[in-house]
């Protein structure tokens, strides 16, 4: 029986989304563990009015909240570290980061309930905010900037995908020299040279050179813009990284100073 | 069906990398010719250096795969399991098992390689636990029985040893590593670079006993129970792995009826052909050509094997105009524990003019062989793998590396972006309107010498026509230049 | 000290590659599956060889689309790789094939 040939996707729209499995199971777990954490709080808050940071309310909520984000903190990172891994397993725990963050954002908030005289706190709390909103940020450009950076690769390279710089600098002075033009062959272990039915470059007008030239000067910012968003993809993942450090910090600061409140009384 | 095959214009024996891809490529070029793999083999290609990945259980069989399941139906390629006991070549016949004729129009010899294992006097060699690893069978039987074993021994020093030690460790089982001399990849590496991987082995918990030979496997009611040493000592152990390298299956080529020539290998040209008419060699039993000392050896590696598959299905499909331009040098790249194996070209060529580099700093090493200002060698062990495939080029390409020897040296050159600056000058420099072309700024094209029989084009007597000769004093280089100034270095 | 500052330093970044050596790259992969191992972007398992098949010439399926879509150009996938290869680049060129198309 003959097997149909596979379906060959195409385009590459900037809002793709596909809900497959691994993405469901992950939603359906953040969903139940945010579920179960606001139940418990409402549950609390029922029972009681007491609902200070310093209250058993208040310090059960950070508890919960700073678990959540020492979980967002380190265990992507554990897990990343790991020896034993299987496929899927990184984009999990990347979807389990990004809950336990929103997760410990709310619970620390609810920890606050408003209170904002402990400076240590406010700060962390301010950093924790900065750390999820970079995150946002970062999430975002993953998603625009790899297609920015293959729009402008598409730029430099023929159809075929060969470098279309190369081919220009060899037709720019193979007409120069006066010769016919012979198509640049690529690195030695190629195939073939283009295509025969590749248009020969006959046009000796000036006005046609200086387009060339033009053209390689776009190629040359071309590669500029595509490495620059490379860089910035990596740089901001390690600016996501120093933020988290410092909120990290700073929790342990206040919790330091809650802790010499408590001993105090 | 495959009852009434006797017959096919392309004929393949072997089903490794080299051979499907050969078959591959060979219907890619030749939609009409019938193509028939014969094999003992009783699955699919598949990654056989991703093996060491399945015993560690971070792969499942499904994942071995080469292509796509089904590709050879796919591509009317057919397979035959069998065994091909002769070749008759005056005649152009195969006879397989059971006395089976089968006829061919070119054949490919693509048989592979086979284990050196265990030298055969040595006694208890077949107990149960003593395993030779090499094929798919053999991974399997070692996945089955590692979750029992506590203690095991691995005999060989080679790139192999070392990652089915680090395979045993993953598993936490206690390894005794045996080498024979007194540090592992003797063959590829210089004392300074063994010392640093038999560290780092040592470091992930391997026992490693050097200068030491096994003389005698002892075993209990048929199951290994431990190795005695050329020390006297005895090592106890529930498995034994045998890694001692592995050496060209020419045993086929032995039984053809008009001698193949061999030397370690079938003895094959730049095209891969053998001395008999056609009949072809690739993959780990051919003996190739290094471009750098014009000796011929088999390159008992992945890529070189599938490039080798390339060429040969070029040849098979009557399009030799097709094939690329040879193999280049002769590249390995792996990992060995935490540290990144890199060798390209000869690092340990040593002839006056020859100049050799070494650094050991950042806790890796490298090595380096220059020859004016072009790399002939390079051997890289550090915790960063380079732009490997670039660096090869760079090697084949003859360009200067001075602009980035300090980086080589160090180990974190970007290869890759030299090349981009080399082949893309800045659009200052570029040729105006007017003037007069820089033609020692043109990207080196694939009429770089790297035989001998190519040398003419790089004088401008170009087959096709007059191409542009390479000025004296540009980047281009010839290996044929180093073989003949060392051939003369050679002569008394 | 060199090993901390090693954990943050970001993988390198490069450009992109011609499909020449896309295509050398994919020859020269050995399917030991690091790289997606390694991949943060990857959430349905794919085998490396439908993912090498696809991405020179053959068809891109659903999953290799989606997974080439999803691909952050991190470059988490290039360190793991025994033989130096560089997937990110090879996902590059599937994100251009899926432009293209």
């Amino acid at each position: 029986m003959m097997q149909r040939p596979p379906r060959t996707e195409h385009g590459y729209p900037l809002l793709f989304f596909r809900l497959s499995r691994p993405l469901r199971r992950s939603v359906l777990r953040s969903f139940a563990f945010a579920s179960t954490a606001l139940l418990l709080t409402l549950l609390w808050g029922s029972l009681t009015n007491d609902v200070a940071p310093d209250s058993p309310a208040g310090y059960l909520l950070a508890i919960a909240g700073t678990v959540c984000m020492l979980l967002a903190l380190f265990r992507y990172s554990i897990q990343r570290r790991t020896a034993r891994r299987f496929a899927g397993m990184l984009n999990a725990a990347l979807h389990s980061h990004v809950a336990f963050g929103f997760l410990a954002l709310f619970l620390l908030f609810l920890h606050g309930a408003g209170n904002f005289n402990a400076r240590s706190g406010t700060y962390a709390l301010y950093s924790l905010l900065a750390l999820i909103l970079s995150g946002v940020v970062g999430r975002l450009l993953d998603r625009i900037l790899p297609r920015l950076i293959a729009e402008e690769a598409r730029t430099t390279l023929t159809p075929q995908g060969e470098d279309r710089q190369q081919e220009l600098l060899a037709a720019t002075s193979s007409r120069q020299a006066g010769q016919d033009y012979q198509p640049a062959l690529q690195a030695p272990w190629d195939l073939a040279s283009l295509p025969l039915n590749t248009p020969l470059h006959t046009d000796t007008r000036p006005l046609s050179k200086m387009a060339q030239l033009l053209e390689l000067h776009t190629f040359q910012h071309a590669y500029r813009k595509e490495l620059f968003y490379s860089y910035v993809i990596r740089y901001w993942r390690l600016f996501h990284s120093a933020l988290g450090l410092l909120t990290l910090g700073l929790t342990i600061w206040h919790i330091l100073y809650a802790l010499h409140l408590l001993l105090l009384h | 069906m495959n009852g009434r095959l006797d017959r096919a214009e392309i004929v393949i024996v072997g089903n490794g990398i080299a051979g499907i891809t050969a078959a591959l490529e060979a219907r890619r070029l030749a939609p009409e010719k019938r193509i028939v793999v014969i094999s003992s083999q009783l699955h699919p290609p598949i990654h056989t250096p991703a093996l060491k990945q399945f015993a560690c259980a971070r792969l499942e069989r499904e994942q071995l795969l080469v292509h796509p399941a089904g590709i050879e139906r796919q591509q009317r390629i057919h397979v035959i399991t069998s065994r091909v006991e002769e070749i008759q070549a005056q005649s152009q016949y195969l006879l397989l098992s059971g006395n089976r004729p089968f006829h061919y129009g070119k054949l490919l010899l693509a048989t592979g390689s086979v284990p050196q294992g265990l030298p055969e006097t040595l006694p208890g060699q077949h107990f149960d636990g003593v395993l030779t690893l090499h094929r798919l069978r053999d991974y399997l039987d070692l996945r089955r029985r590692l979750p029992t074993v506590q203690e095991a021994v691995v005999i060989g020093g080679g790139a192999h040893a070392v990652e089915t030690v680090m395979t045993l460790l993953y598993w936490g089982i206690r390894t005794h590593w045996l080498l024979r001399g007194e540090y592992p990849l003797s063959r590829q590496l210089d004392a300074q670079g063994g010392a640093l991987v038999r560290e780092t082995l040592h470091r992930a918990g391997a026992i490693i006993h050097q200068g030491i030979e096994v003389v005698d496997i002892v075993g209990r009611i048929g199951v290994v129970v431990g190795v005695i040493t050329n020390q006297r000592k005895m090592i106890p152990c529930q498995l034994v792995l045998v890694c001692t390298g592995s050496r060209p299956a020419i045993e086929l080529s032995e039984r053809c009826s008009m001698p193949l020539c061999r030397q370690h290998g079938i003895l094959v040209d730049d095209l891969l052909r053998t001395n008999v008419p056609n009949i072809f060699a690739a993959g780990d039993v051919a003996a190739i050509r290094d471009p750098q000392t014009n000796r011929y050896a088999p390159r008992a590696q992945w890529y070189a094997a599938g490039e080798q598959g390339r060429i040969a299905g070029a040849m098979l499909a009557d399009r030799p105009d097709l094939t690329r331009p040879l193999l280049g040098v002769s590249w390995h790249a792996t990992h060995l524990g935490e540290l990144s194996l890199l060798i390209a070209g000869n690092p340990h060529l040593q002839y006056p003019g020859i100049e050799t580099l070494t650094d050991a700093s950042q806790g890796g090493y490298r090595r380096l062989a220059l020859f004016e200002d072009r790399l002939i060698g390079y051997l890289s062990l550090g915790h960063i793998q380079p732009d490997s495939l670039a660096i090869k080029r760079l090697i084949e390409e003859g360009h200067s590396v001075r602009p980035i020897l300090k980086a080589l040296l160090k180990g974190d050159v970007d290869a890759h972006h030299y090349f981009a600056r080399l082949q893309a000058p800045p659009v200052q420099a570029l040729p105006l309107i007017n003037s007069q072309p820089e033609r020692q700024r043109l990207p080196i094209t694939g009429k770089l010498a790297l035989t001998p029989e190519q040398l003419p084009l790089l004088a401008g007597s170009s087959p096709t026509g007059p191409s542009p000769k390479v000025p004296a004093g540009s980047s281009a280089y010839s290996h044929h230049t180093l073989w003949s100034y060392l051939e003369q270095k050679e002569r008394p | 000290m060199r090993k901390l500052l090693r954990m943050f330093a970001p993988p390198p970044a490069g450009l992109h590659k011609t499909v020449s050596h896309i295509a050398q790259e994919i020859n020269a992969c050995i399917g030991c599956n690091e790289c997606l191992l390694a991949c943060p972007a990857l959430s349905e398992p794919i085998t490396i060889d439908v993912l090498n098949h696809a991405t020179v010439h053959g068809p891109i399926t659903e999953s290799v689309a989606h997974f080439a879509r999803s691909c952050y150009q991190c470059g988490a996938c290039v360190p793991p790789c025994p033989v130096g290869l560089h997937r990110d680049a090879m996902m590059l060129w599937l994100k251009i094939r899926l432009l293209q198309e």
